[in-house]
């Protein structure tokens, strides 16, 4: 079990892929499905799509990006954001998404995340834990793609989704989004050794030793990356190897 | 006339993917629960994504339980799909014990996973191992390397009575298991070739290429 994927991260907004920093201040990269498609070309193992609008209006508008997406990427497709309703969700993964990530509805309605996965199944329902340090060692669950704080704790958090049934858990660090100065190993690894689902890792990544050293420091099964591929700060071949540098295994 | 493939519409399973990678290697492509059309084309596929009761009362409720045992007893290609191929088994133990379409001798049981920390479902990328397999029905493994990586995603596995049905393996937390059965020309993958990459793509035109030839 020491194999790692590895997941290009592509946050929208219009129709437009963005990167900010800390969530904020966004930049736009390009049309989501020509780079899903590179990305996908280049060796990536799964795509995950960010509506980082979507919580904003309360619903998911990357329905046309997900099928054409779908429609050329032969890889897993995830996708986050403005997801309120089993509808909302069957929508998505009707038009090519296999999984998606829930972050502020569960939150609003404590049942969602388990009535998901009965619907679903535990293998299409992530959650997505989107936190930052309060210092003193303690992290806080924040929602709308990370404008409101919840006033809950991100471990306790973690712990209620896992018991939802949830078949992954995904980490976004307020704090070192978009910053490229390498992960939030510490809430990483407090994350791993309570994880019993798979755990896939965002926020921070800048050059492939971060990857090596996330590796080495926290269980992680999964790491996302957005700016160093955007911005071509390393190759994804290169990332594999670095990964594999670390000891683990990989695709590819 | 591109070979034509019907994915069996039950209401489970990602099959806009599955449509998509047909229609990538160059098949005719449709999504059907009419018994007149899955009878026509020249090959099926039973996709799937749920828990095996689910599917097999859908499959029940969908009238299409006998239908595709008696297509695939006529002898046309049949690809079933992670849930799909456990289905094609006797029974399942997910939720109690169900009775499967009963096309391949065996059972489908929860992963008894050697490596204790090893967790479920298993998701993820995982070599196929082909060298233990079955080497005499290949027909959907050509120009696919031994140990190529699949993706999966399940907490069941199929264990075939019949050795010689195995042609693939996999390995997770410790414990090896069938990945790939096929018995004449009924095939199953408990991996998703249509999320699989270039090598996925190739199982589906090995798979095409088999119905044509069955065709004619």
């Amino acid at each position: 079990m020491d194999r790692v994927r590895l997941l290009a991260r592509l946050d929208i907004k219009n129709n437009s892929v963005i990167k900010g920093i800390h969530l904020e201040g966004l930049r736009k990269i390009g049309d989501p499905a020509e780079l899903a498609s590179k990305y996908y070309q280049d060796g990536i193992d799964e795509i995950l799509f960010v509506d980082s609008v979507a919580a904003y209006y309360d619903r998911n508008s990357l329905v046309e990006v997900i099928a054409h997406t779908a429609s050329q990427v032969f890889v897993p497709i995830t996708v986050a954001g403005g997801l309120r309703s089993i509808e909302d969700i069957q929508r998505v993964l009707s038009n090519g998404a296999d999984k998606v990530a829930i972050n502020t509805q569960a939150t609003r309605d404590r049942n969602f995340l388990k009535e998901a996965v009965q619907v679903f199944g535990s293998q299409s329902i992530i959650c997505s834990l989107v936190v930052k340090s309060n210092g003193a060692g303690t992290w806080e669950l924040y929602t709308d793609n990370g404008r409101e704080p919840s006033g809950i704790d991100a471990v306790e958090w973690l712990d209620f989704a896992q018991d939802c049934g949830v078949g992954e858990l995904m980490v976004t660090s307020i704090d070192r989004d978009g910053t490229r100065r390498g992960f939030d190993e510490e809430f990483l690894s407090l994350a791993a050794e309570r994880a019993r689902v798979p755990l896939i890792a965002c926020s921070g990544a800048g050059k492939v030793q971060h990857l090596d050293s996330l590796c080495r420091a926290a269980r992680v099964d999964a790491i996302a990356v957005a700016s160093m591929l955007h911005y071509g700060l390393s190759t994804i071949p290169e990332m594999k190897e670095a990964l594999r540098n670390s000891g683990r295994t990989t695709r590819l | 006339m591109k070979p034509e493939i019907a994915v069996i519409d039950y209401g489970l399973g990602n099959t806009w993917s599955i449509l998509n990678a047909l229609k990538e290697v160059g098949a005719q492509a449709c999504l059907s629960a009419d018994p007149e059309t899955l009878h026509r084309v020249d090959g099926i596929i039973l996709p799937g994504v749920g828990t095996y009761p689910q599917g097999m009362q859908k499959l029940s409720e969908a009238a299409l339980t006998d239908l595709v045992r008696s297509i695939a007893n006529s002898g046309k290609p049949l690809l079933g799909i992670c849930l799909g191929m456990q289905l094609l088994f006797d029974e399942g133990y997910e939720f109690g014990t169900t009775a499967g379409l009963g096309l391949i001798a065996g059972t489908v049981q929860k992963l008894e996973l050697v490596e204790k920390s090893a967790k479920l479902p298993h998701v993820g990328w995982t070599p196929i191992d082909m060298s233990t397999g079955s080497t005499e029905t290949r027909h959907l493994l050509m120009d696919v390397p031994d140990r190529t990586d699949m993706y999966f995603v399940h907490s069941f596995a199929a264990q075939p009575s019949d050795a010689n049905t195995i042609i693939a393996r996999a390995e997770y937390g410790g414990t090896h298991y069938c990945c790939m059965v096929q018995r004449s020309n009924i095939i199953g993958t408990q991996f998703h070739p249509e999320k699989s990459g270039p090598f996925g793509l190739q199982i589906f035109r090995n798979f095409v290429n088999y119905c044509e030839e069955n065709k004619n």
